[in-house]
């Protein structure tokens, strides 16, 4: 204990009277991609925005870099550098899709390393520089995801916890949706990454948690749950 | 006769504008109509009267005593409508909407008492301004409207460049779109919200200020109607909308002006009120309501 980047210590977490989270335990080391799998509805947004502080829960720690964090108000820990990048993107569609990218930006203070990597960001997603002008609302689904993830990365994140980024894309997004996943993660940014496409996310992972109603029920490497029959039948839709 | 109230109506419509961006912008931000802006708008008029005349060097209206006086009303409306904020509405962000609705309506008549027990429940009449009149056609312009007309139209053009091209405008109108997301930006969105009442204080408070130069007196209730008509404004340009509130501001002062001078002055405004209502049937939304590009 006491090594990981990030680590979730029995949290519960409420909606009103009603437990969406039932002592989830979890770990993200430097470095690594970690996915969340499970249905819909079994907790993962909820667990993301526990951790970025939108939702607090009511029992159990958070803890990033050995200090808790819990209890912390949102854009606090959004500047430690746990950055969130939503499911269903949640762009700002009025702004356009620079504004979009320099509120990424936002916690930054230096301009050139701004400038600097909005240049890298048009590199990467060149799309988004023939479209800086243009309000981030008018983008397609495969555009908006691609502006999710610069404007996560214009804060020079340490964590991205990534919510369900292949949702509503269409087969050949996904697949490149992924392949800028693993880019980001090789420039060692550690990722938690929830997908319904387990599958996908098990591929990219190393490790993997399952959750299922508010509850961890396994967790074990990536490449052994993507063997493993339940896991096979259960969230990957293969016939046994 | 027409280029008469055009200048009237601008200079009007300089104040109502100056006071709807208030308005709109708390609305934009927090969804929220905040009944107690007029009472900043009233109180701005009495700083500025306490300005002008409680330190002897600022009576003799100079330039610089000038400035110094609007920079001390700006300051202290703008302060004003964050400590509103800060006491009356900030503990019920998690209320039912109509809690602070009722609370703003709590403050606005607290603080008219305020000022009718404390300083006075007549009228007072600010200092006298020199003022020039020039002759246009057959109309008069003075001095002081154009001051109204220009010293409004230059806020305004600040508070756009501020809200399109700065790190903190830009931030102020994702905090509009979304507390949350903002927040996962890094934004301190109540702090965002306090900066919207900072600024939309300062102006009310400077239109009062304006207002009062206008008419030569001020009054505990002198926020009651330009608040009414500048609310009015914020709706007519598409609330939430900070160029609709320019606009709409502009708009209100002519058709008042106008229809004073055409039709009747003493219906100006039923008339004024007839064309909101009209506006309301046939769009809802306001004038820039629906494609809003600038919504704080
Ligand atoms: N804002 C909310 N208010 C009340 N219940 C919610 C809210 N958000 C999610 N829930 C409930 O919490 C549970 C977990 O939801 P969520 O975390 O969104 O699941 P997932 O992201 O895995 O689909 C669900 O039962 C859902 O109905
Ligand atoms: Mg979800």
């Amino acid at each position: 204990m006491g090594n990981y980047l990030l680590e979730i210590r029995d949290i519960y977490t409420y909606y009103d009277k009603i437990a969406a989270l039932k002592g989830v335990s979890l770990n993200l080391q430097k470095g690594e991609i970690v996915a969340i799998i499970g249905a819909n509805g079994a907790g993962k947004t909820t667990l993301i925005n526990t951790i970025s502080g939108l939702i607090h829960p009511a029992q159990g720690r958070i803890l990033f870099e050995n200090n808790v964090i819990s209890g912390m108000p949102a854009y606090k820990i959004a500047r430690k550098g746990i950055v969130q990048i939503p499911e269903g993107r949640k762009l700002f569609p009025k702004l356009t899709v620079l504004e979009n990218m320099e509120l990424g930006a936002f916690s930054q203070n230096n301009k050139k390393e701004i400038n600097e990597n909005i240049e890298k960001m048009y590199a990467l997603f060149p799309i988004l520089k023939q479209r800086s002008k243009q309000y981030a609302g008018t983008m397609s689904g495969g555009e908006q995801q691609m502006l999710a993830l610069a404007r996560g990365l214009m804060a020079k994140p340490k964590v991205l916890l990534i919510d369900e980024p292949s949702m509503g894309l269409a087969p050949v997004l996904v697949e490149k949706t992924f392949q800028i996943i693993k880019e980001i993660n090789a420039q060692g940014i550690a990722i938690l990454l929830v997908e319904q496409n387990a599958k996908k996310s098990l591929e990219i992972a190393s490790r993997a948690y399952v959750i299922e109603t508010g509850k961890i029920i396994m967790t074990d490497n990536a490449h052994k749950l993507l063997e493993n029959d339940i896991i096979k039948k259960a969230y990957l839709g293969e016939m046994l | 006769m027409f280029i008469q109230q055009l200048i009237n109506g601008l200079t009007l419509g300089s104040i109502y504008a100056l006071i709807a961006l208030g308005y709109t912008m708390v609305y934009g931000v927090l969804l929220m109509i905040n009944f107690a802006h007029s009472e900043i708008f009233m109180i701005g008029a009495y700083i500025g009267l306490w300005a002008l005349t409680a330190i002897p060097a600022f009576a003799s209206f100079t330039i610089t005593g000038f400035i110094i006086t609007f920079l001390v009303v700006l300051l202290f409306s703008g302060l004003l409508a964050v400590s509103v904020e800060k006491l009356a509405y900030k503990p019920l962000r998690q209320a039912p909407r109509l809690s602070p609705l009722i609370s703003a309506i709590g403050v606005s008549i607290v603080l008219q008492n305020l000022i009718m027990l404390f300083v006075s429940n007549q009228s007072m009449p600010l200092p006298e301004f020199k003022t020039t009149r020039y002759q246009i056609f057959s109309a008069e312009v003075d001095t002081l409207q154009i001051f109204i007309f220009c010293f409004s139209i230059a806020l305004m053009l600040l508070l756009n460049l501020f809200i399109s091209k700065t790190k903190f405008g830009k931030a102020m109108r994702a905090t509009a779109h979304s507390h949350s997301v903002s927040q996962l930006m890094g934004i301190n969105s109540s702090s965002m919200i306090a900066m919207v009442f900072f600024i939309g204080g300062a102006l009310g408070g400077i239109a009062g200020m304006l207002n009062g130069m206008y008419y030569g007196s001020i009054k505990y209730n002198m926020g009651f109607f330009p608040g009414i008509k500048a609310f009015t404004a914020a709706v007519l340009g598409g609330i939430g909308n900070v160029k609709g509130a320019m606009l709409g501001g502009f708009l209100l002062g002519l058709i008042e002006t106008f229809s004073a001078g055409y039709i009747s002055s003493q219906n100006k405004d039923v008339i004024t009120f007839c064309v909101l209502i009209l506006m309301l049937v046939f769009k809802p939304t306001g004038i820039l309501g629906e494609n809003v590009t600038e919504k704080v």
